[in-house]
C-alpha cells in the first residue's frame, strides 16, 4: 500500500506537483542515497534536508531508486577516487588527520575509500543531475504529458475501474 | 514559496527517534557481530561470541561466552572466556575509537574442544606467508649429523669416490679456465704480432745507417718523416702489448686466487668424507647442534613468529595505515587510518586484570594473574609501551612458579620488545637424541626464556635445566660404542640445554649448547680417541690421494700459462724496445746534420 501511494505521489509529482526545480532538486538530493553506501552519517543529513527543505520527497525517492544501480556500477571508480584522495594525495594527509581526530566526523566513515569517492562523485554530479532533471521534467510536462493524456490507452485507463481505484488513494 | 517545510520537523524528529531506538536495540547484536568479524580476521579462525551487553549509561560492555578457535587446530579453542567486563571511556566513542579504562576477565580456559570446526576458507594470508618464511629459515639452519656407526666396523675408504669430491672438479675447472685464457691471450698476441713492423723498422734503420743530409739530398725530409712514423707505430704497438700484459697479470691473479681456495675445498671434502663414513667429531660444540637443533627449532619458531606478528598487530609509527573496509553489499573499499599523537588510538586498554584458574591435577593446574597495562593498537598515539606480566598465585601441587614480564615498546619506529619468562617445576621437553637413539626425558625443571628485539635484530636465550632427567635406551643399538654411550648418558642426572638466537629477525643465527654433548665428547675421547684418530688418518690419506694430484696440476697449469704468455710478451717488448732505440739514434744522428 505504501509503495502504491509512493508511486501515485511520484506520478502526481511528475505531472503537476511542485515546480520542475523542486522535483529536480529532490532527484539530485535523493541520488546521494543511491550513489553512496546507504548506512552512513551523510545520508542521514541528506534525508533530514529532504524532509526540511521544500523539495519534492517522492522525487528524492525516485532519485534514490534510479541511482542505486549506478552506485553499484561506479563502485570501482569511487574506490579509485577515494584511494587517490586518502592514500595518494599526501598534501591532504594533514586535513584527513585533523578530521580523523575530531569528534563525530570519524563516524561518517569518510576515511573509507568507497564512501569518500562516492560522496565526491555525488557532489560533482549534483549540478548536472539537477539541471538535466529540471529540463527533463519541464520537457515532460510540456511535450509528453499532453500527448499521453490524449492517448487511447490513457483515456481507457482514466475511464476504467482501475483509475477509480487509483482515485481512492488520492489524498486531496 | 517557503524554503523550509516547518511542518516536517515533527515527522523528522519522530523518524530520528525511531532510528535511535532501532540503533539502541540493535547495538548489542552489532557489537557482538563486530567482535566476531574483527576477531576472526585477526586470529585467522572463527571467533564466536554468545552475547554482548552494551550499557552506555554505565559506560560498560559485558561480553559472555567468547570462543576463540585455535587456527592450527580448528576443533579446539585457543581459549574461551566466560565473561569479560570492560569499563568504557565514552568520549573517544565519538571519534569511533575504543578506550577501555579497566577490563576484568572471568573463566578463562585454554584448549577446550569445539562442537564445530572453527576453520575459515582463506585464513590470514599474511600470517601464512610469515609462517612459510620462518619454515624456510628453519630448513636453512644446518643440522649436523651425529653417527657412531663408522666406529663400529671397518672404515671403507673405497666409498670415497673422486666424483663426489669437490676439489678435483674445482681443480679441473681451474685448468680448463687457464687453457681458455691462454688461448685467448695468445690470439690477442698474434693479432698484435710486431714481427713485420720490427723487420721493416730494422730495414729502415740499416738503410739510414751512416746517412746524412748531404747523402740523402732531397730524400732527407721523407726519410725523417718515415723514421718518425715508424717510431710512433712501434710505441703504439708497445702500448698494446703493455695493456695485454696487464690483462694477463689480472687474469693470472684470479686463477691463482682460485688455486689458493683449493685447500678450503679439500677441508670440506675431508669433512664430507668423514660424514660419509660416519666418523664422528668428538668436539662438544659439534655434538650439541647435532643432538638438539631440531628441538631448538621446534621451540624457537613460534617465538620468532609472534615476535614478528606483534609488529603487525601493534604497528609502530604514525604513518597512515590501511585496513580492509567493512563487509557490505556495496564494495568494501579500504579504511585508511590517520593516527596522530594528539588523538586516541583505535583500541586502548589502559589496564586489564585477568584472574584465571587452570583446573585438573597437572603441573600447570592452579591460579594465575595476568596484568596488562597500556595496551594500544597504535602505541605511537598512546605514547606508552605495552606491559604484560603473568604470575602464578596458587599452584595446584608442588612449589611451582610462573613469572612472565613482557614489554612491547612500539612507541617509536625503532621497536624495542623484551620478554623474560621463568617457569619452574613444569614438565620440560622429552627428546630422542638423533644419531644415538636414546630417549631423554628432562622431567620437571627450570624453563627460562629471555628475548630482546631492537629494531630488526633479535637476541635471546632459552635454557632448559633439570636435575631429574630420566633415560631410556629406546632405539639405541648394542655394541661397545653404544654401551659406552649408554653408561655415560644414564649416569647423567643434571642436564642443561641452552639455545641462543641472534641476528636479523628474518634469519637469525642459532646456537645450541648442552652438557650432554660435553659428557659424550669426554667419554668418547677417553675410550675411543685412538680408533677415531686411526679412522681419521685413513680418511685423510684417501682424500689426500684423490685431491693432491688435481691440485698440483691446477697449480702448475696456471704457472705454465703465465710463463708462456708473459715470456712471449716479454720477448716482443724487448725486440720492440731495441729497434725503437736504433731508430731514435738514427733520428738523433740526422738531427745533428
Amino acid at each position: 500500500m505504501l509503495l502504491l501511494r509512493l508511486l501515485q505521489k511520484l506520478v502526481k509529482t511528475l505531472n503537476s506537483d511542485g515546480t520542475p526545480g523542486q522535483v529536480a532538486l529532490g532527484i539530485a538530493m535523493g541520488s546521494a542515497l543511491g550513489l553512496t553506501p546507504l548506512v552512513n552519517l551523510h545520508n542521514l543529513l541528506i534525508l533530514g534536508a529532504v524532509f526540511l527543505l521544500n523539495v519534492s520527497f517522492p522525487a528524492a525517492m525516485l532519485g534514490w531508486i534510479a541511482f542505486a544501480p549506478i552506485g553499484f556500477l561506479f563502485d570501482p571508480w569511487f574506490d579509485a577516487i577515494g584511494n587517490a584522495l586518502l592514500a595518494d594525495a599526501t598534501g591532504l594527509v594533514p586535513l584527513w588527520t585533523m578530521l580523523y581526530n575530531v569528534p563525530v566526523i570519524p563516524l561518517s566513515n569518510y576515511n573509507n575509500t568507497v564512501v569518500l569517492g562516492s560522496l565526491v562523485g555525488w557532489v560533482v554530479l549534483f549540478a548536472p543531475i539537477f539541471f538535466v532533471a529540471r529540463l527533463g521534467v519541464a520537457w515532460y510536462r510540456t511535450h509528453v504529458l499532453p500527448r499521453l493524456l490524449n492517448t487511447r490507452i490513457f483515456r481507457f485507463i482514466r475511464a476504467s475501474k482501475l483509475y477509480n481505484f487509483y482515485q481512492l488513494f488520492q489524498t486531496d | 514559496m517557503h524554503v523550509f517545510r516547518w511542518k516536517a520537523i515533527i515527522p523528522l524528529g519522530l523518524l530520528l527517534v525511531l532510528m535511535g531506538a532501532g540503533w539502541y536495540l540493535l547495538l548489542d547484536s552489532a557489537v557482538r557481530r563486530g567482535i566476531e568479524v574483527v576477531g576472526t580476521a585477526l586470529v585467522g579462525a572463527k571467533v564466536d561470541l554468545e552475547e554482548a551487553d552494551v550499557r552506555l549509561a554505565e559506560g560498560a560492555v559485558i561480553l559472555r561466552g567468547l570462543l576463540v578457535t585455535n587456527p592450527d587446530a580448528p576443533m579446539t579453542n585457543l581459549f574461551q572466556l566466560d565473561e569479560v567486563v570492560a569499563d568504557l571511556n565514552l568520549r573517544p566513542l565519538l571519534q569511533k575509537k575504543i578506550f577501555i579504562d579497566t577490563i576484568a576477565v572471568r573463566g578463562l580456559r585454554f584448549g577446550t574442544p569445539r562442537a564445530t570446526s572453527g576453520a575459515i576458507p582463506n585464513p590470514d594470508p599474511e600470517g601464512g606467508a610469515l609462517r612459510r618464511q620462518i619454515d624456510e629459515w628453519s630448513r636453512r639452519v644446518p643440522v649436523p649429523d651425529f653417527s657412531l656407526d663408522g666406529l663400529s666396523g671397518t672404515v671403507n675408504v673405497a666409498a670415497i669416490r673422486p666424483e663426489n669430491l669437490q676439489t678435483p672438479a674445482l681443480a679441473r675447472g681451474i685448468q680448463s679456465a687457464a687453457d681458455s685464457a691462454r688461448d685467448a691471450w695468445m690470439a690477442q698476441l698474434q693479432a698484435l704480432n710486431p714481427t713485420p713492423l720490427i723487420d721493416s723498422a730494422r730495414a729502415l734503420a740499416e738503410r739510414l745507417q751512416g746517412a746524412s743530409l748531404r747523402s740523402l739530398g732531397l730524400g732527407f725530409v721523407r726519410s725523417v718523416r718515415s723514421l718518425r712514423t715508424t717510431v710512433s707505430g712501434l710505441t703504439t704497438l708497445r702500448s698494446g702489448i703493455d695493456q695485454l700484459v696487464q690483462d694477463v697479470s689480472g687474469g693470472v691473479e684470479t686463477l691463482q686466487r682460485r688455486v689458493s681456495d683449493l685447500p678450503n675445498a679439500r677441508a670440506a671434502d675431508l669433512a664430507s668424507a668423514r660424514n660419509l663414513l660416519q666418523i664422528p667429531s668428538l668436539d662438544a660444540p659439534d655434538i650439541s647442534p647435532a643432538l638438539f637443533t631440531d628441538l631448538a627449532l621446534e621451540r624457537i619458531q613460534p617465538v620468532l613468529y609472534w615476535a614478528r606478528m606483534a609488529e603487525r598487530y601493534v604497528p609502530p609509527g604514525l604513518d597512515p595505515r590501511r585496513r580492509p573496509g567493512p563487509s557490505r553489499a556495496r564494495r568494501a573499499g579500504s579504511d585508511v587510518e590517520f593516527p596522530t599523537e594528539r588523538g586516541y588510538a583505535g583500541l586502548t586498554i589502559a589496564f586489564a586484570e585477568i584472574d584465571l584458574r587452570l583446573e585438573g591435577e597437572g603441573a600447570s593446574a592452579g591460579a594465575y594473574r595476568v596484568h596488562i597495562e597500556d595496551f594500544s593498537s597504535e602505541p605511537s598515539v598512546h605514547g606508552r609501551p605495552i606491559r604484560i606480566s603473568v604470575s602464578r598465585t596458587e599452584a595446584g601441587s608442588g612449589p611451582d612458579a610462573v613469572h612472565l614480564e613482557a614489554v612491547l615498546d612500539h612507541v617509536t619506529s625503532a621497536i624495542r620488545d623484551s620478554v623474560n619468562l621463568r617457569i619452574t617445576g613444569f614438565p620440560l621437553p622429552a627428546v630422542t637424541l638423533p644419531g644415538i637413539g636414546a630417549h631423554m626425558d628432562l622431567g620437571a625443571g627450570v624453563n627460562q626464556l629471555s628475548l630482546v628485539r631492537i629494531g630488526d635484530t633479535v637476541a635471546g636465550q632459552w635454557l632448559w635445566s633439570s636435575s631429574q632427567v630420566s633415560w631410556d635406551r629406546a632405539s639405541m643399538g648394542s655394541g661397545r660404542v653404544n654401551d659406552l654411550l649408554w653408561r655415560t648418558l644414564s649416569a647423567l642426572r643434571d642436564v642443561q640445554v641452552e639455545v641462543g638466537v641472534s641476528g636479523d629477525l628474518t634469519g637469525p643465527t642459532l646456537s645450541v649448547r648442552s652438557n650432554v654433548a660435553s659428557e659424550i665428547s669426554r667419554s668418547l675421547r677417553r675410550e675411543l680417541a685412538t680408533e677415531v684418530a686411526a679412522a681419521e688418518r685413513r680418511v685423510r690419506a684417501e682424500v689426500e690421494r684423490l685431491v693432491a694430484q688435481p691440485i698440483a696440476d691446477a697449480r702448475s697449469r696456471v704457472a705454465e700459462v703465465e710463463a708462456t704468455v708473459q715470456g712471449l710478451a716479454a720477448d716482443y717488448r724487448r725486440q720492440l724496445d731495441q729497434v725503437r732505440a736504433d731508430l731514435e739514434a738514427r733520428l738523433r744522428d740526422l738531427g745533428r746534420d
